[in-house]
């Protein structure tokens, strides 16, 4: 967890990915240095420069602007391709959650991480963490998509689900980029813009 | 019914949210002094539930990421005692719907975060309509929550904390009525929500735009 994972790109001048360690980050491009300091995001233009105050919510809306994690997995060709290497675990069962005799639920239990890389594409998501621990899924396909403050979660066909935590890369970025690339797939197979992505993904109100 | 560990816990991490933030507390006596009602609120911390629990009451089952409830055997041992329902969040769910259900009958509260997550960025995101059907279907007075300065103190995507100025505000209980069937309830759907969001905007009040820095 870092402040890179809210914000992986500029949201001055859409360079991508920023640099950063713990609770700052700087840009490699324009210069401009972010950090969080006494609660506050504060920014500099140049580092070691006057400092403003900015919200969050402004540094991912023009995160968003500048075209969000789409960008950097756009190849010349205009084709997208992107990938990051990760700890990959898969859902080997379910247990119930008791108290006092009565059942309030259930939880997953991951299975151990393997070491291995995801890679989306506009069509489909490729999962390779060796052995029988790969496929491919459409994107059309997928059951719901979540990520928390360190991985992304994927729900599969076949009632599999698969979890990342990146090596290096943030959970945010993959969060936005898997909603935007099933976001295109429903609209290019024509069924629908989604409203939403957990616990299952759901089209119009 | 508060349970004894409920209220052991109510009270030792009532300290602990003083510890961390400068909490104030706005609004609880809109929070009914008996019989069932759901308790909605925004989620921008983890912060959030500590904050929310310990100032009101009355007993609330919340709603938490089944995931918290597998991260270790402390809390696997704790949640179920502060009350929380698991809510598996990669599909629908409808033992954590009956429990949280179960516990209106009972008289108790229901707690929902509407977000079904915490704000990455610290603004109000799109609520999860699961919650809001289940807030139709049971009829029973809901209460906004909201809380702000939580951000500022602990946001999701880092390890340190700051002592913030935190401010919860308990707002005037929402009657939606019972909508029995699932026709009525999606019809209600989108109406509900806006009565939602727009409950939840009012008791954050205005938060001040900053201009984008030019350097000028
Ligand atoms: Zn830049």
């Amino acid at each position: 967890m870092a402040l890179i994972d809210l914000c992986y790109r500029c949201p001055q001048c859409g360079h991508d990915p920023m640099d950063g360690e713990g609770d700052a980050v700087w840009c490699a491009s324009c210069g401009i240095w972010i950090e969080r300091s006494r609660g506050r995001l504060l920014l500099s233009l140049t580092e070691g420069d006057q400092q403003f105050d900015v919200s969050a919510a402004d540094l991912c809306r023009r995160i968003d602007e500048h075209g969000g994690p789409i960008t950097r997995a756009t190849r010349d060709d205009g084709t997208l391709e992107y990938s990051a290497r990760a700890r990959i675990s898969w859902r080997v069962s379910e247990q119930a959650v008791r108290y006092r005799g009565v059942l309030r639920g259930f939880v997953e239990s991951m299975g151990p991480p393997a070491p291995g890389t995801v890679t989306v594409d506009r069509d489909r998501v490729h999962v390779d963490a060796g052995g029988r621990h790969a496929g491919s899924w459409r994107h059309l396909d997928l059951g719901a998509v979540q990520a928390s403050s360190s991985s992304l979660q994927l729900s599969l066909p076949d009632d599999q689900l698969v979890q990342f935590r990146f090596e290096d890369d943030s959970p945010r970025r993959w969060e936005t980029l898997m909603r935007r690339l099933i976001t295109d797939a429903y609209e290019r197979a024509g069924r629908g813009g989604v409203v939403e992505f957990q616990p299952r993904i759901v089209t119009g109100w | 019914m508060v349970s004894g560990w409920y209220a052991f816990f109510r009270v030792a991490l009532r300290w602990i949210g003083r510890v961390l933030t400068r909490c104030r507390v706005s609004g609880r006596s809109h929070i009914p002094r008996e019989g069932p009602f759901i308790l909605v609120a925004n989620h921008e911390s983890i912060l959030d539930p500590l904050l929310i629990q310990t100032n009101c009451r009355r007993t609330v089952h919340f709603f938490a990421k089944s995931t918290q409830f597998g991260a270790n055997a402390v809390f696997r041992w704790f949640l179920p005692r502060v009350a929380a329902i698991p809510a598996r969040r990669y599909r629908v769910d409808p033992q954590s719907v009956r429990t949280a259900l179960r516990a209106l009958e009972r008289g108790d509260g229901v707690g929902i975060y509407l977000e079904g997550e915490r704000s990455w960025e610290g603004a109000l995101r799109p609520f999860r309509r699961g919650s809001i059907r289940l807030i139709l279907k049971a009829g029973v007075p809901v209460v906004p929550c909201h809380v702000s300065g939580t951000y500022d103190a602990w946001p999701r995507w880092t390890r340190s904390r700051w002592r913030s100025t935190v401010h919860v505000r308990y707002g005037e209980p929402l009657h939606f009525g019972v909508h029995e069937t699932r026709g009525a309830r999606e019809s209600a759907l989108e109406p509900a929500a806006d009565r939602l969001r727009q409950a939840l905007l009012a008791l954050a009040g205005e938060r001040p735009d900053r201009p984008w820095p030019t350097g000028a």
